[in-house]
């Protein structure tokens, strides 16, 4: 979904929130104290944004930012898209080994969503991190998987996986996907 | 008689203090000791290279049960609710464990679709898994006059199969376990399978540690 949208998004110890509304129309909102410094295609960064966010990245690595879980979710009916959903940046190295680049959403079995995400990793090293699907319902509670569980992805260099999960229920209506950054 | 005394008060402080010493170090050990839950489905959890952790039977249920709802079969199914009996998992790791801990995912999940029911009051195909629920329903069948045995109510509709493999590898340090789940889902009437799907999860690694 993210191809062609190039706009400023920040890697920040705070929060970034984009919202893809399915047609390439993204709308970046930062929630603190935000420093601009890449585009949200990775093939849109320049080398000296690569350089400096790395750097900034490092330090603010540091101070524990790698703890921080970064979500994607699906969006509301008012973005009237196929495929809306919304992408909440908080830790922003994790954002580089695990970029969302694309989200499909489709039925199976006549009424059970399935979302399939297709991640890429920026990174020239392999990297690993894990996600985890959860299901919600159209009043926006949880609906119980019982197998859903923290799965851990190995990324190659340069390499895109997708990422899939199916709803638990025909009740199940929206996901939302938590990453987290593993040590490699 | 004052030099006796305030030896007496010494030596009881003396003992006091050492028993109070002792308890505190006889509790030292207790208090460093570090309990805590953990999210289940979180990823703070022991992993073990040589045995199946709780994550490990989660992810192969859910493999299979993403394989099974992707595949179409759920529309395709007989009768539906159909009814569904499950046969025994054949475990053929080194480790022996209750195998329902990973066939209870799947049968929830496959109950949470709303396409299948878990038959429990069956008595001719080993068994009724629940027996209260098995003589309820005899008994309300023989005051309507109805033959329990000889109606087809519980007779499933579909079956499944499973079997659980692994198989283990060393290189140097490195151990390598790889945990299968085979299964397969049998329409009764035909007696063909539907649907068949294969979960497999590697682990890697020198010892237990927490996380992935």
């Amino acid at each position: 979904m993210s191809d062609g949208a190039a706009s400023d998004t920040s890697a920040t110890m705070g929060t970034t929130k984009e919202i893809y509304d399915g047609a390439n129309h993204m709308h970046a909102e930062t929630t603190s104290t935000a420093i601009p410094t890449t585009t949200a295609n990775p093939a849109h960064r320049t080398a000296g944004d690569r350089c400096r966010a790395l750097a900034l990245l490092a330090g603010l690595a540091l101070l524990g930012g790698c703890a921080n879980a970064n979500l994607a979710q699906s969006g509301t009916a008012r973005f009237g898209s196929n495929v809306p959903f919304e992408r909440i940046t908080r830790n922003g190295w994790l954002e580089y080994k695990a970029n969302i680049i694309g989200v499909r959403e489709g039925t199976v079995s006549d009424n059970i969503r399935r979302v399939a995400i297709d991640v890429y990793s920026d990174q020239a090293n392999t990297q690993r991190f894990s996600y985890r699907f959860e299901w919600f319902d159209a009043g926006g509670m949880p609906v119980s998987a019982p197998a859903s569980t923290f799965t851990s992805v190995v990324m190659q260099p340069k390499q895109t996986v997708t990422l899939t999960s199916v709803a638990p229920s025909p009740a199940a209506t929206d996901w939302r996907v938590t990453f987290l950054d593993e040590k490699h | 008689m004052n030099h006796s005394a305030r030896s007496c008060s010494a030596s009881t402080r003396a003992v006091a203090l050492a028993s109070t010493l002792a308890s505190a170090l006889a509790f030292l050990p207790m208090g460093c000791q570090k309990a805590q839950y953990v999210d289940p489905k979180g990823n703070e959890l022991v992993v073990n290279v040589d045995r199946m952790n709780i994550q490990d039977w989660s992810m192969l249920s859910d493999q299979v049960i993403q394989s099974m709802v992707t595949s179409g079969t759920l529309a395709r199914l007989p009768n539906q609710p159909a009814g569904l009996l499950l046969n025994p998992v054949v475990n053929t790791t080194t480790q022996q464990f209750d195998t329902d801990a990973i066939m209870k995912k799947i049968r929830i999940a496959l109950m949470n679709t709303g396409r299948v029911e878990v038959i429990m009051a069956d008595d001719l195909f080993g068994g009724a898994e629940d027996r209260i629920a098995r003589e309820a329903q005899r008994r309300k069948d023989r005051a309507a006059g109805v033959d329990t045995d000889a109606s087809n109510r519980n007779v499933p509709d579909i079956t499944i199969t499973a079997k659980l493999l692994e198989d283990r590898a060393r290189a140097g340090n490195t151990r390598q376990v790889a945990y299968i789940l085979q299964m397969s889902l049998t329409n009764t009437t035909s007696g063909r399978a539907m649907w068949e799907g294969e979960a497999q999860i590697v682990k890697q690694g020198e010892r237990a540690s927490v996380g992935f």
